[in-house]
């Protein structure tokens, strides 16, 4: 077989899809749900794995909570496969995988993120990575500046 | 020269594959004041790609468990070829990460830094190994969960 090739073409792979992220800086305040939600608007990418099976996934967020109490709040990431109408999930949230406050009354956003690999993605295929928070008293005093989820595929 | 199949994907042969590692092993009442690695052990090794950069993105949960100012730092270090191996890169504690210090006793705190290590030998391995320290040595602070990646970057 032969190609079209000229000598000292650089090859680039193929195998890199787009790398995705979103940037939002609406505040949801006085949070009270302890059970993983979306937010509004939903902070949400859909990609394509590479042929490595794995994504490097970034949160970020700015959290505080101005009440005289002990809530924490968590900003984390889950992966679904194909569509998040009916996708199944491969990667549920984990909080240590994500951002979170120290459980004491932080009155100013403080802004961090957290970087982890997903791997074992099937090669070619759709994901939808969705940002995720919660509350662990629900005590309506945590609050999100913004929200920032990033994935890229990495070899 | 290799034969291509019509539709094949050609893949760069430069970049090995990224590492990842963690684990969530709390580690309690630190008192060590210089960096040590911990139990079980968080590091991975690789391969370093012709550019020479890799990216590595950190990460962990911290708390201080009493109303003081106590302070715990995780980051990492870099040896050549193996844990055996030279110093590449000693601990760095503005690579890692520190907790917050207020005098108020805390919860666990996740979230990471990562930085872009230049300068690695293509073709060489290095070992990256998560390490950690408290300021004072007080006892109070704790650990919930480390991880590292590498990526090599163009």
């Amino acid at each position: 077989m032969t190609n079209n090739l000229s000598a000292g073409t650089r090859v680039k792979a193929l195998d890199f899809p787009r790398a995705f992220q979103v940037f939002n800086t609406t505040t949801i305040s006085n949070i009270s749900t302890t059970t993983y939600v979306k937010g509004t608007p939903e902070i949400a990418v859909r990609f394509v794995a590479p042929s490595s099976g794995r994504v490097a996934v970034h949160v970020g967020a700015g959290t505080s909570n101005d009440g005289a109490n002990n809530d924490r709040i968590f900003i984390a990431f889950q992966i679904l496969e194909g569509d998040p109408a009916n996708g199944t999930v491969f990667q549920s949230a984990e909080s240590k995988r994500g951002v979170s406050n120290p459980a004491t009354q932080v009155d100013r956003d403080q802004f961090h993120g957290h970087t982890t690999m997903v791997n074992g993605l099937t090669p070619g295929t759709y994901y939808y990575a969705q940002m995720l928070h919660r509350v662990t008293l629900g005590s309506a005093t945590a609050d999100i500046a913004h929200r920032h989820l990033m994935v890229w595929p990495i070899p | 020269m290799a034969v291509l199949p019509a539709g094949s994907n050609v893949y760069g042969a430069d970049f090995p594959p990224s590492q990842f590692d963690q684990d969530w092993t709390t580690i309690l009442n630190i008192t060590t004041t210089t960096y040590v690695a911990g139990t079980p052990e968080v590091a991975v090794s690789m391969t370093a790609p012709s550019s020479g950069k890799v990216l590595v993105c950190m990460g962990c949960g911290i708390r201080n468990n009493a109303a003081t100012t106590e302070r715990a730092i995780v980051t990492y270090q870099i040896f050549e070829d193996s844990l055996n191996g030279a110093v590449f890169s000693a601990p760095l504690d503005d690579r890692g990460v520190k907790s917050c210090g207020i005098a108020v006793s805390q919860e666990y705190q996740y979230h990471g830094n990562m930085d872009l290590i230049t300068g690695l030998t293509p073709g060489r391995s290095y070992y990256f190994q998560v390490v950690h320290l408290s300021l004072a040595g007080a006892g109070t602070v704790d650990i919930a969960s480390r991880n590292i990646m590498v990526i090599p970057v163009p």
